[in-house]
């Protein structure tokens, strides 16, 4: 997986969500909470999250997953994992 | 054998080089052999007894899955404390409560100093970062060599097994039945509370289960005679170790065996299939929910579309096996009903299922038996040691040495928990002439949804309080899988409420709801409640109509 902008992102995370949700999301606001508002299940949400580690080739920080509640949440830490090339594997 | 304690004794002096517990290594690694786990044990057993903690104190065991949670419950048991499992995600609040609801004098928390002492007044704290400090934390290969070039793989099991003993590692052996392993004297076994499990921690309707050593040990011995591991199996533990399936069949089932337990961290799908692969994992324990999610992350398709036939190319099972690994072998299920159609898969892609029937109150489980011997639905035949019958109503009623002491401090619960001397389970089901056990249906009024989580309504109701409504319950609808869906029933105040207003109105509180109390839906009745001739409300029955289409 080489660069993606975060517009490129945004549809990749909006059509990830919608394949969990079995229903398009394009107004969905990016600070919407996903389990609180939206009611993804915590399953779903790790199975979002799997997808996106996936497709954006990188590996989420386990710190970092728990606080992962909305789009622009995910959008940021990705963007700050590719800025540290790629992926993070180690940690505490 | 008369303590719990006692199994991971015994399995330091059979196994001492090999690993028992660790990290996975896409999760940093490490992790402790048997003898480590055990030095740790008595370590931490020992400054707990010199700050002055008091045999027959209860105790919190607080923590993320992790190596130190088995190090941490083993050490509190061996300073005679009485542990008292709660979900590391547990919010304060609730976490006060079962400290009160138990009478807990202490707590052995994770590695936040701060963040929950506050919480818990009162209640001596201990991390289990600084209990474990001066344990030697260091990587364990998967079938590291010892010293002497042996593999711990090779040692024996004999003392273990007695007369039905594999000597191979990793044999799934039936052992005759009645037979419990050689030292296992269950009948023997202390009668002293070791574990108080929580089914419900709601402070509205706190619920534990006293179980004693005796009650662990007879459930463990069922379990090792039936299906045994050894040295050279390797689990992943991904359910959380507070629930007493886990616990026993996923962690001192392998420990008692010497086979490894590792902890994979977050349960992102991809990863713990990456892990299937990297450690080389043989067992695992799962829900039905889950194992669905593992399947489409590796199958690249839902169970239901796999299981039509003609609708996936060709074969996929060999590149299923692949993709996991090659390695697993057997999968324990328990905890909620499975979808009938996993017989079939589990057969295609060479996976042992083995499905099981238990209750926290059994300590826990009851019956067990591998999908593709037992008759279509059944979840095998009682555990040796373990008597069951179908009593009053059809309910599936247990006896044995499992069978918990009692609910604590509830003389209400404990009045309706038996018939006979015999546990009630609250589950409906049938007993056929080869043995074979049969879930059908529940009487008790708790929602089993297909996570293995359970709630009582009454834990749920209060949150879906709303002036729009003159009266609301929240029932269970057996949905198609045999679990259950929770449903709230509602009759509007008055009938000039439009639907629109009272479905908002609920899509706002179920938001509020903590999300283990979420229903699905929102169903409008136009008369009042099913109730019984005390004024209960007959919440099954309302599901169980609504299932079948007798409401609108």
């Amino acid at each position: 997986m080489t660069t993606m902008d975060s517009k490129t992102m945004e549809r990749v995370l909006r059509q990830l969500l919608a394949d969990r949700l079995r229903q398009e999301v394009p107004a969905l606001d990016l600070d919407t909470d996903l389990v609180r508002e939206l009611g993804l299940d915590s399953l779903a949400r790790l199975q979002l999250l799997a997808a996106v580690e996936v497709r954006c080739g990188v590996r989420i920080p386990d710190r970092q997953l728990a606080g992962l509640h909305t789009l622009r949440q995910v959008i940021s830490v990705i963007e700050g994992l590719k800025a540290d090339g790629g992926h993070s594997n180690k940690e505490s | 054998m008369n303590r719990v304690g006692e199994l991971l004794e015994r399995s330091a002096r059979l196994f001492p080089d090999a690993p028992a517990v660790g990290w996975t290594r896409a999760h940093g690694g490490g992790g402790f052999t048997y003898s480590e786990l055990l030095t740790g044990v008595h370590r931490g057993a020992e400054a707990l007894t010199q700050e002055g903690w008091r045999p027959g104190e209860r105790v919190l065991l607080c923590l993320e899955p992790c190596p130190e949670w088995v190090a941490g419950f083993f050490a509190l048991l061996s300073s005679g404390l009485v542990v008292v499992p709660v979900l590391a995600e547990t919010p304060p609040e609730t976490l006060a409560g079962i400290a009160r609801f138990s009478g807990a004098t202490g707590a052995l928390l994770g590695s936040r100093p701060g963040a929950t002492e506050p919480m818990l007044p009162g209640i001596r704290c201990r991390f289990a970062s600084e209990l474990f400090q001066t344990s030697i934390v260091r990587p364990v290969l998967p079938n590291a060599r010892r010293e002497d070039g042996k593999s711990p793989g090779a040692t024996p099991v004999l003392e273990l097994s007695g007369e039905a003993a594999s000597t191979e590692a990793g044999g799934d052996t039936r052992g005759p039945e009645g037979v419990a392993p050689v030292g296992w004297d269950a009948p023997r076994a202390s009668r002293d509370l070791a574990v108080l499990a929580f089914t419900s921690g709601s402070t509205a309707r706190p619920r534990a289960v006293e179980l004693s050593h005796a009650n662990l040990l007879s459930d463990l011995a069922g379990l090792l005679a039936v299906r045994r591991t050894g040295p050279g199996d390797a689990f992943l533990s991904m359910l959380p170790p507070a629930h007493l399936f886990e616990m026993m069949a996923g962690i001192f089932g392998p420990l008692a065996c010497g086979a490894r337990v590792l902890f994979p961290g977050p349960l992102l799908p991809n990863r713990i299939i990456a892990a299937l692969r990297e450690e080389a994992i043989t067992h695992a324990v799962c829900v039905p929910a889950l194992l669905d999610v593992l399947f489409a992350e590796v199958a690249g398709a839902s169970r239901p579309s796999f299981a039509r036939e003609g609708e996936v190319p060709e074969d996929p099972s060999q590149s299923i096996r692949e993709r996991m690994g090659g390695s697993l072998r057997t999968v324990f299920v328990g905890g909620a009903a499975l979808s009938p159609e996993w017989v079939g898969i589990a057969r295609r892609i060479g996976l042992r299922l083995e499905v099981g029937y238990g209750l926290t109150e059994a300590a826990p489980v009851v019956s067990m038996g591998l999908a593709s011997e037992g008759p279509p639905g059944s979840v095998g035949r009682p555990l040796p040691g373990i008597r069951v019958r179908i009593g009053t109503g059809g309910e599936i009623q247990v006896k044995g040495g499992n069978v918990m002491l009692g609910y604590h401090n509830d003389r209400e619960a404990n009045a309706e928990a038996f018939e006979d001397g015999w546990l009630r389970t609250g589950d409906r089901g049938s007993l056929d002439p080869e043995g074979f056990l049969f879930v059908t249906g529940r009487i008790k009024e708790a929602v089993v949804a297909a996570t293995g989580e359970t709630f009582y309504p009454d834990e749920a109701e209060p949150c879906y309080a709303s002036p729009l409504f003159r009266e609301h319950c929240v029932a269970p609808v057996p949905g198609p899988d045999g679990n259950d869906v929770a449903v709230l029933f509602a009759l509007p105040a008055s009938a000039e409420i439009s639907a629109e207003r009272l479905q908002a109105a609920f899509r706002e509180l179920r938001a509020a709801a903590p999300s283990r109390l979420r229903v699905e839906r929102l169903v409008l009745l136009g008369s009042p409640f099913p109730r019984t001739a005390t004024g209960k409300i007959r919440r099954r029955m309302l599901g169980e109509a609504f299932a079948i289409g007798q409401l609108s």
